[in-house]
């Protein structure tokens, strides 16, 4: 298979969900002139000013620039940080002009729908099935075991939801929920899609290099070439994968209906109550400390220039002003941390509503394999997810293997595997407990046409001789036919209501062979993996 | 906060109930300059908070709320009561989490 039709078959899986998937909430919102400005306060604000604007100059036909003062305290106050009810905007915008990574903070430990480490074909992996959502921040997750593989390795997996890192660099609010609106490539594409590398940590890799002469010794061989190491790791696999909603009309009676039940079950009331108790702080902060908007100042600037900016100058400096005496004050600083990790928190409470309300998850998978001595291939995954609530979650997988490239000559053809598997997982701790512990039951199958393909490296000798073997060649092992696998595997979750930042799951599973080798196998799995909810911790140090 | 910049002005004493369009209430609380917060109970579909006795002088309603899709900006309004709400009505973006009601208690 070609890159580019591998590409193109990419581009198929992204847009074909499209025609039949929803995303979350998009909205047709008017450009307005300060949707795109470079300054990521002036954009936080951007509604309140365009309230304004338009609220001031309607009533400048019949009132005074003092009338329209008094008239629109409310508008104003949305602005003016030493009120209380232009606290929240406040704090969103300093933390993202200041520690806007901050705002990446997601708690998705307590899901059990969560792929965080690498899926099931890796050669260091924990997961039998792919699971339908994936990591909303980002995460990594360190898995050492084998399931499906000859070849046990240590797996690190990188893992990050596209429109998250989109909002981060472009300095918008991450920690959006019902006003995440951006472009039709950010709701339908970026916000739905996932992406992750996974590094074999215990593969060596090397490059050879020409020497330049005999550092020492007296030996007369003329050594030309050496290999020399180039890192640790490498890389093993990329995977994107895109996950869809059910289509359903947030103004209709059965929808508003689940999702009244839906937050019912979920913690976003203590969730919200969290960030409302840090918001009070930061309020009574700033009410002791900001200077109060000059709102005559707003007024005059509102009338006198139409467009705006003038209006968006003004307030841009006195929002630095306050923003820089709130950042001197370290208290203040912290609580503003701690409202944006709420929210990260609260944000990831209310996808898992809207999930729970909208029904059953479907992804697709694409999966670029680089493994280890053996052909590349790219991997489709269709994953089907179905929650019951209190009684557990099943998760469905289909899946083909296609091999890369096809050498002239060979006896295998581009189908490498087809395979189904299903995973039953449920929370056998209370859900209220700081550790959770979730018990998952999983079974595996996979038919292929033909045995494994291994690639023979340049230097292997035929065995009991000197006798190279030419470079390219590759040999069939294993057996062709169907590769059984079943895993039981405990999982426990650390922190409040197990969303503190760690999942190790433990496993066991049995196989009645590998892609590699003939047999039965019972193997373990351990893993360990971490959802860097505090981002901005390690690059402010003040973190968790 | 002044009285004209208030969002509700009432006697102090008397019984309102705050109501807004959009959202849902996931809890409400009063908050007194110097004094504990106080709960309120919250009816009409979890749109609405009663404010049982309004304190002389400034106050604060905070609102902790969640937005369903679809949700758009929430205005505040008197549900019933004889407490007088701004005019043009207050409003609570939508999104944001808690919204601020402020009142003044004559």
């Amino acid at each position: 298979m070609t890159k580019t039709t591998a590409l193109a078959i990419l581009c198929a899986i992204l847009v074909a969900p499209l025609m039949f998937g929803q995303a979350t909430t998009p909205k047709d919102v008017p450009q307005r002139f300060c949707d795109h400005d470079p300054r990521p306060e002036i954009r936080i604000y951007c509604e309140d000013f365009v309230r304004f604007l338009d609220d001031a100059n309607e009533r400048a036909k019949t009132m005074s620039a003092t009338e329209i003062k008094d008239a629109l305290q409310n508008d104003l106050g949305h602005l003016d940080p030493s009120q209380r009810i232009g606290v929240v905007k406040f704090i969103t915008a300093t933390a993202l002009s200041t520690v806007a990574s901050e705002a990446l903070s997601n708690i998705l430990q307590n899901r059990t729908d969560r792929q965080l480490g690498a899926t099931s074909t890796a050669s260091g992996t924990t997961s039998l099935v792919s699971k339908a959502g994936s990591s909303e921040a980002i995460s990594l997750a360190l898995d050492a075991g084998v399931l499906t593989q000859s070849v046990n390795g240590t797996t690190a997996t990188l893992s990050t939801n596209a429109d998250q890192i989109f909002r981060l660099v472009t300095g918008r609010n991450p920690t959006c929920t019902v006003t995440c609106t951006g472009s039709w490539f950010e709701n339908k594409v970026l916000d739905l899609t996932n992406i992750s590398a996974s590094l074999s940590l215990a593969q060596q890799s090397s490059t050879t290099t020409p020497t330049s002469g005999q550092a020492s010794g007296t030996t007369t061989t003329q050594v030309s070439s050496a290999a020399i190491p180039t890192g640790a790791g490498k890389l093993t696999g990329i995977a994107v994968r895109y996950e869809v909603l059910n289509k359903y009309d947030p103004r209709s009676p059965g929808f508003r209906k689940k999702w009244k039940d839906a937050i019912t079950k979920s913690s976003l009331k203590d969730a919200a109550k969290a960030i409302g108790d840090l918001t009070d702080k930061v309020a009574e902060g700033l009410q002791a400390s900001a200077t109060p908007l000059d709102r005559d100042k707003m007024v005059k600037a509102a009338l006198e220039d139409p467009s705006g900016k003038q209006l968006a100058n003004l307030f841009d400096k006195y929002f630095s002003d306050v923003s820089a005496k709130v950042q001197q004050d370290s208290a203040m600083d912290s609580y503003i941390l701690q409202v944006m990790r709420s929210r990260a928190t609260y944000r990831q409470e209310w996808f898992d509503a809207l999930h729970s309300a909208a029904g059953d998850l479907l992804t697709f998978d694409y999966n670029y394999n680089r493994p280890l001595n053996q052909p590349i291939t790219h991997d489709f995954k269709l994953i089907y997810g179905r929650d019951f609530s209190g009684s557990g979650a099943l998760t469905f997988n289909g899946a083909f293997s296609l091999y890369g490239q096809i050498p002239t000559g060979a006896k295998y053809g581009r189908l490498r595997y087809g395979q189904v598997s299903a995973e039953y997982d449920r929370t056998t701790s209370g859900k209220d407990k700081s550790v959770q512990t979730q018990l998952s039951l999983a079974g595996y199958w996979q038919y292929q046409p033909n045995p494994s393909i291994l690639n023979i490296p340049a230097g292997t000798v035929v065995p009991g001789t000197t006798i190279p073997l030419p470079n390219g060649t590759q040999e069939f092992v294993g057996t062709a036919g169907s590769l059984w696998v079943t895993q039981a595997k405990l999982t426990i979750k650390t922190g409040s209501k197990g969303s503190g930042g760690i999942n190790i799951p433990i496993g066991v599973s049995w196989s009645n062979k590998t892609d590699l080798l003939q047999g039965s196998k019972v193997g373990a799995q351990v893993g360990i993996s971490y959802n860097f909810s505090s981002l901005a911790g390690i690059f402010t140090g003040g973190g968790q | 906060m002044p009285q004209n910049t208030a969002d509700i002005v009432g006697k102090a004493g008397s019984n309102f109930t705050i109501a807004i369009d959009n959202g849902t209430i996931l809890s409400a609380y009063l908050e007194v300059p110097n004094q504990p917060i106080v709960a309120l109970a919250i009816s009409g579909n979890d749109q609405e908070v009663t404010i049982a006795s309004l304190p002389a002088g400034d106050s604060t309603v905070r609102l902790d709320l969640v937005w369903a899709p679809g949700d758009s900006n929430a205005t505040v309004d008197v549900g019933t009561g004889s407490a007088k709400v701004s005019n043009p009505k207050p409003i609570i973006d939508d999104g944001e989490t808690p919204g601020y009601v402020e009142l003044f208690g004559v």
